[in-house]
């Protein structure tokens, strides 16, 4: 079956099995940032935007992206190189696999959220799972992104 | 992962209910479990497009679109307003905020898994469920009724005056629970829905019995203990408010 939608702000028109995922399915088009985790829904590692919320591509049908607009960390390299500059910094990327997930959610906290509190980025990670770190890292490098952001 | 030969987009209530009547067809929600399955089936019925993902409120109730995600529950304002903040402490830890915004109300209601914190919330609210050939009834009938092949339209729950607590236990943060209870208070008096017994959540009065079992979360005398202490914790609030 045919499928139109958005991919970082490009009309795409393509062919797809009708149960591929929309994993796969931005896989299949060279967008590797989105990776292959745990595909049962609890990594985060598949993390995309769809209409501007984070959401696992691992679990969205391609066909149900219909008429839809994705975002994936190819078409936020700004932002993506911003966050991800303040992880490494604090050392909580060690093999990386998970950051572009990590990444992606913090992308969509922040554009809702612009000051959240610790607690509210705890939850809003809580659905991204690092199997190096201890999230210590990760979260040291959100709240200074949040302060560097807001000016402090 | 589950795998079919076609997907529609239901144009439809009729068209999706015709076509689900087969028993090699399936219907999809936010397909967040449902992809974890290996069975094979010829047709997927996707409802994305019957308007069904509104949340309106009307003067007695709300009523909410089967498609409604766990998110648009979670932070829905008018909620907070009736409910305090109930559907944010059950829902908070479903997995996360990306999972969150892909499953619904539907989904977790159809399904009616055990240890859904969704059932467990929805129950002592009560709390309707109309379906497109069966039509309303309560949703505790639903969940005792045998199951029947149809389509799930809207989900409705009155505004009443009431105190509402949610409490789980879980291993970690963003788990299954081990245990979960909804309480409410009302003119009547209290209501408790248990849930993850691990059976599927169930109304009773606070003098009433429950069952418990065990499974690799936890053992039935574990799950009576904690129901116990939960119990009277909650109750203790809810009468100093």
């Amino acid at each position: 079956m045919q499928i139109n939608l958005r991919i970082n702000h490009e009309n795409i028109r393509a062919e797809i099995d009708p149960d591929m995922t929309l994993q796969k399915f931005l896989r299949s088009q060279k967008y590797f940032s989105v990776k292959c985790g745990c595909e049962t829904s609890n990594c985060g590692a598949c993390s995309i935007l769809l209409d501007g919320k984070p959401v696992l591509s691992c679990s969205v049908l391609a066909a149900r992206a219909e008429g839809h607009e994705i975002e994936t960390l190819e078409g936020l390299q700004k932002e993506a190189e911003e966050i991800g500059g303040f992880i490494a910094d604090e050392g909580a990327d060690q093999c990386g696999f998970c950051n572009p997930g990590y990444i992606i959610t913090a992308i969509a906290l922040f554009k809702e959220n612009p000051d959240p509190s610790d607690e509210e980025i705890k939850i809003w990670l809580s659905g991204n799972l690092c199997r190096c770190t201890g999230y210590e890292g990760q979260m040291r490098g959100f709240i200074k992104y949040r302060e560097w952001r807001n000016g402090r | 992962m589950i795998s079919f030969e076609k997907y529609v987009r239901a144009e439809s209530l009729q068209q999706a209910y015709e076509l689900y009547q087969p028993i090699k067809n399936v219907v999809g929600g936010g397909m967040m479990w449902l992809h974890l399955s290996n069975a094979e089936y010829d047709t997927f019925i996707d409802l994305c497009d019957l308007g069904l993902n509104e949340i309106e409120e009307e003067e007695d109730y709300f009523k909410i679109g089967s498609m409604v995600t766990l998110s648009q529950l979670e932070r829905n304002e008018s909620f907070k307003e009736y409910f305090g903040s109930a559907f944010e402490d059950a829902l908070k830890h479903i997995v996360g905020v990306q999972f969150r915004n892909c499953a619904t109300v539907g989904g977790s209601i159809c399904a009616r898994l055990g240890f859904s914190d969704v059932i467990t919330l929805l129950l002592p609210l009560e709390t309707e469920v109309e379906f497109f050939n069966r039509g309303r009834m309560s949703l505790e009938k639903f969940l005792t009724a045998p199951n029947k092949r149809d389509i799930l339209k809207y989900i409705y729950i009155p505004k009443k005056k009431r105190i509402i607590r949610y409490e789980s236990v879980r291993k970690t943060y963003t788990d299954i629970p081990v245990l979960a209870i909804c309480a409410v208070k009302n003119d009547d008096g209290y209501l408790f829905s248990v849930g993850c017994r691990p059976a599927i959540a169930k109304l009773i009065k606070p003098e009433e019995e429950v069952t418990f079992g065990s499974n690799q979360r936890g053992s039935k005398e574990y799950r009576q203990h904690l129901y116990s202490v939960l119990k009277e914790r909650m109750m203790k609030e809810m009468e100093e408010e």
